[in-house]
């Protein structure tokens, strides 16, 4: 601790020019070499994030996603196998029964063995069998159809099956590919574009099965009806596919960097989600510092925010999570997958989840099949304290007397950035000597108002490696770069419902609109309770001034001021089995119809067939297969009659004879008389 | 753009199935029989459920009733005498996709087929069985069956069968996993819709026992209730059969019952008179053996083939 600068005296000029030169390293404005500045610890580390010393896996996403896919598509792969092979054995037999249909005197002669062949005659039997009954035959289009579709089926059933997923990738990203059973790579200059075509051809392919599907299906029920289902076969492409065959086209991946995506990279891939075809896009994001861009990008703009990108194409799956945060990564793949949507998924490749815990790569999903309001698409969860500006960590550390104390300190953008070997130069650790409430800690910093944050300077903490906490001054670029991570972060919290400033306003509003209601219910209440004492005072003078007069009181009722409640008048009771009585009694009486017109209760004809084995133009069936009288001309008074007489259900009324001249009326009409009762 | 054609399922066959494409053979049943009353009821509930006709089999064993098969246009096994029940769950077993039918006489289920009816009741596999109950071997004109009243003249008992009856409803209330029971008579075809449509709704074993007159070896023995009907007990309230309120209005006599009640439904069958109609009991959340049977249901061929090649090739010497 000896070569520690020291503050030469404590004269206020002294201090003053300390702050100039901390100032003008904050500024860009060199500075560095001065003793406030100059002394560095061996081994700094902003405090609150343990940096690993191991380096990340670069192919870690796309082994997740293969885990993934391995444990979700075979299933549904094998259940869309089973589908088609019920449906070609179910193709296969009805080929098969019509083979059956002409056996042959040749077949029917080995079908009967030798011991039958001296037995049977084949071709006379060929002769008995080949009349057919039954079922439909199977003309020369349908057999055409059936093989074709068997065909595909065959080809599909047996062809092995696509890859798991097929990876386009650029000759930079080749890095993140890994070697595995199930993955398919290619090399491609605009993977984006390029998985767009994949995509189209990959489903084709699919199409042409999901035609044959469509084809058996209708063929094995018979009911393939060319003229209506050729041009319905004709149009099957991805876009009438069922959510569930949609997700049986094979997975394609496109695997970009995120730097090249938000450049040149952005037609391709804005197009592919654009057009809702369900591509998965895998860009590989460095949110502190990409090397590809140069350290300018750090600072020179606002970060192009990819995934805020891909959520403007709406009804796209994205997700922006990190391979340290496996869980939040995982569920994500598991979502896009289980969809029938594009997904981008933004995702840094990092051994813990430093970019997540700093907000530079705050984790978010959005999900459109979740809802249709941002509270239900956009899920922030998974974010350290989604409820702060920057995460909280507790840090341990010794105190002048040796005590150990917990400290509080908020985790920024900058003690992430500052891992970063690139920028390591953006911050310098302040003498210990220089204390000043000049130095504000970085996170209420942020929040001052311009024109505070004006006359002072962000700190944050860093520590040595005898665990001793010194302040260190970012730069004022890097600085800025923390505020726009600040406002996005603040944007996403908004959107999440977190903050939201809608929300705070309808909450004062309601607030305010309670305290009203409360107070008119409390003036209304104190009304009230002032109205019944003086009735009660009044009621109270009424009856001391009845007995001073000597009225009895039971006599003032009615007269009291106060209204005494209203009693029933109470009727007896209609006893409660009335009720049902009355209800019957409005039933119809079975009425003794005398019609001179012959009819029938339909309802309760069992369909026995009686009457119309007698005259089927005189009794006809209804749709229930139940008779009615059809054409009365059509027979006699004595058909009538006789049908009434066999009616099991009795419910033939002949009426009266339509024909005056019919033989033996009389005897008919007393005949009839029982069914016209 | 995904959803934005047109959706698939929209585009499914259309066909529409009238009366007729349920109808088979001409009926030979004799005139007046009850059957063809049961066999319009059934045509008409598949007409209204359009079963595709070959998604329907019907099932039987010997009898009159048995005859039943042929008559409707669908698939059918007409099958060895009082052994319609096992056919019937073998189908259910493998081809869960179809609806299935059982016709079975009294004499085909209460007497030879008696073993088979305790078990599938057990099983309760998903199907409809109708018991065609007139009192009578029908088909070989006219011998004691388990249901002829006591006293009844037949060719096997001429003085007058000497046992009382059995009582299908109070057995099958013994019955263990029994989840659906129902009566009706086949001269009200409105209840006798209702009833086999209910038991068709049921998921699980909905067995309908059918009072069925045989004007020619029974005649008379349902004329009393046919007669008048006070003689019946019509089961209402709000989980029962439900019918027109003209319908119900031809029977005076009703209780409401509340078919989880099995208690009562013992009750109301024990009193036998009067003879009770409707849903004595129903429970659906009683286990379906079909559950059980239909495993494996899409193994391809090839694999069943190995997998008994396999277990076979245990037995080789
Ligand atoms: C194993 C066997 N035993 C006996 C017979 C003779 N048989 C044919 S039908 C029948 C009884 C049918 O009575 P039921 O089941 O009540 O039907 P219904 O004819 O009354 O409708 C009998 C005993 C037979 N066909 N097979
Ligand atoms: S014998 Fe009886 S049950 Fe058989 S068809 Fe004739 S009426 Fe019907």
């Amino acid at each position: 601790m000896d070569q520690y600068p020291r503050l030469p005296g404590a004269s206020a000029e002294a201090k003053a020019e300390w702050l100039r030169a901390i100032r003008d390293f904050h500024f860009g404005r060199g500075g560095a070499a001065h003793p406030a500045l100059s002394w560095r610890p061996a081994a700094p580390a902003t405090c609150g994030l343990v940096v690993p010393a191991a380096s990340a896996d670069p192919t870690a996403p796309l082994r997740e996603l293969l885990e993934v896919a391995r444990t979700e598509v075979p299933a549904r792969r094998e259940a869309f196998a089973t589908q088609l092979r019920t449906l070609r054995d179910g193709l296969a037999d009805l080929l098969a029964v019509e083979d059956q249909r002409d056996p042959g005197p040749e077949r029917l002669r080995a079908s009967v063995g030798a011991f039958g062949a001296d037995l049977v005659d084949a071709s006379a039997l060929d002769g008995i069998l080949g009349a057919q009954r039954g079922s439909m035959r199977v003309d020369g289009r349908r057999r055409q159809r059936i093989e074709q579709a068997l065909a595909v089926f065959a080809r599909y059933l047996d062809g092995g099956g696509p890859p798991l997923l097929t990876v386009l990738h650029t000759e930079a990203g080749r890095e993140a590919v890994p070697a595995m059973q199930g993955l398919v790579a290619e090399l491609a200059e605009d993977p984006c574009r390029a998985a767009l075509r994949s995509f189209d051809a990959a489903a084709e392919r699919f199409c042409e099965v999901v035609r044959a599907l469509r084809t058996a299906r209708l063929e094995v029920t018979s009911s393939y009806d060319a003229e209506r289902h050729d041009p319905w076969i004709a149009t099957v492409d991805w876009e009438t596919l069922s959510a569930e065959e949609l997700s049986l086209v094979p997975t394609i991946v496109a695997v970009d960097s995120a730097s090249r995506l938000t450049g040149e990279a952005m037609p391709g891939w804005s197009r592919l989600l654009a057009s809702g075809r369900p591509v998965q896009v895998l860009a590989l994001a460095s949110p502190v510092h990409d090397p590809e861009q140069g350290l300018d990008a750090v600072f020179s703009s606002y970060r192009v925010e990819l995934g805020f990108l891909g959520i403007g194409h709406r009804e796209a799956f994205v997700q922006q999570t990190s391979t340290a945060c496996a869980e939040h990564l995982r569920e994500g793949f598991r979502r896009a997958l289980g969809g029938t949507r594009a997904a981008l998924h933004v995702v840094v490749v990092e051994p813990a989840p430093l970019s997540v815990a700093s907000r530079a790569h705050p984790l978010f999903r959005y999900d459109p099949d979740s809802g249709g309001s941002w509270a239900r698409r956009l899920d922030v969860s998974g974010n350290p304290d989604p409820e702060l500006d920057w995460p909280v960590t507790t840090l341990t550390c010794l105190a002048p007397g040796g005590r150990a104390k917990e400290l509080e300190l908020a985790v920024t953008f900058v003690d992430h950035a500052l891992q970063e070997s690139a920028l390591t130069g953006e911050a310098l650790v302040v003498s210990d000597e220089y204390r000043s409430d000049d130095l504000v800690p970085l996170a209420d910093y942020l929040r001052l108002d311009a024109e505070t944050a004006a006359r002072r300077l962000p700190c944050l903490w860093v520590q040595d490696e005898d665990q001793d906490l010194h302040r260190a001054v970012p730069t004022r670029r890097l600085t800025q770069a923390c505020r726009d991570r600040l406002a996005f972060w603040r944007s996403l919290q908004e959107l999440a419902g977190i903050h939201s400033e809608h929300v705070e306003r309808a909450l004062e509003r309601a607030r305010d609109e309670a305290r009203q209601g409360r107070e008119e219910l409390e003036a209304q209440r104190a009304a009230e309770l002032e109205q019944v004492r003086s009735e009660a005072v009044g009621q109270a003078a009424h009856l001391l001034a009845a007995t001073l007069v000597g009225v009895g009181v039971e006599d003032l009722v009615g007269l009291a001021p106060v209204t005494a409640p209203a009693v029933p008048v109470s009727t007896p009771a209609a006893p409660a089995a009335a009720a049902p009585a009355a209800a019957e009694a409005e039933v119809p009486a079975a009425t003794a119809t005398i019609s001179s017109e012959p009819w029938i209760e339909t309802a309760l004809c069992t369909s026995c067939n009686d009457c119309r084995n007698i005259n089927p133009q005189l009794f006809v069936y209804d749709d229930n297969k139940q008779a009615k009288i059809g054409d009365p001309s059509a027979g006699t008074f004595a058909q009538l009659v006789k049908a009434a007489e066999k009616c099991p259900a009795r419910c033939i009324h002949p009426g009266q004879p339509l024909d005056p001249n019919e033989k033996g009326l009389d005897k008919l009409i007393a005949r009839a008389a029982p069914f016209n009762r | 753009m995904f959803g934005l054609k047109s959706d698939p399922s929209t585009e499914l066959p259309e066909r529409y199935f009238s009366l007729e494409d349920y109808e088979g053979g001409v009926a030979r049943w004799c005139p007046g029989c009850g059957d063809l009353g049961v066999l319009t009821a059934v045509q008409r509930i598949c007409r209204a459920e359009q079963l595709p006709p070959e998604k329907v089999v019907c099932v039987s064993g010997i009898g009159c009733s048995s005859r039943f098969p042929h008559y409707v246009g669908t698939y059918g096994f007409h099958g060895l005498h009082g052994r319609p029940l096992p056919v019937a769950c073998g189908i259910k077993s493998r081809r869960p996709d179809l609806t299935v039918w059982v016709a079975t006489g009294d004499g085909d289920c209460c007497s030879i087929g008696a073993g088979h009816w305790i078990h599938a009741l057990r099983y309760n596999m998903d199907m409809v069985v109708m018991l065609f109950d007139n009192s009578v071997y029908g088909l070989t004109k006219k011998q004691t069956s388990p249901t002829t009243p006591q006293g009844m003249s037949t060719n096997t008992h001429p003085s007058g069968a000497w046992l009382p009856p059995l009582d299908p409803l109070t057995a099958m209330l013994g019955m263990t996993n029994v989840s659906f029971l129902a009566q009706t008579v086949d001269w009200n075809p409105a209840h006798l819709h209702a009833t086999l449509a209910a038991a068709y709704r049921h998921k699980g074993l909905g067995f309908v026992r059918i009072l069925q007159r045989c004007p020619t070896y029974s005649a008379g023995v349902f004329e009393d209730l046919q007669r008048d009907p006070s003689r019946l007990l019509m089961l209402t309230g709000p989980r029962g059969i439900q019918v027109e309120p003209a319908i119900a209005n031809m029977f005076p006599n009703k209780r409401e019952h509340d078919p989880s009640d099995l208690g009562t439904a013992r009750a109301i069958c024990e009193a036998h008179d009067p003879v009770p109609i409707g849903l004595l009991f129903q429970d659906e959340s009683r286990p379906c053996y079909d559950a059980f049977t239909n495993h494996g249901l899409g193994m391809p061929t090839a694999d069943k083939v190995a997998a008994l090649e396999k277990e076979l090739d245990r037995f080789t010497v």
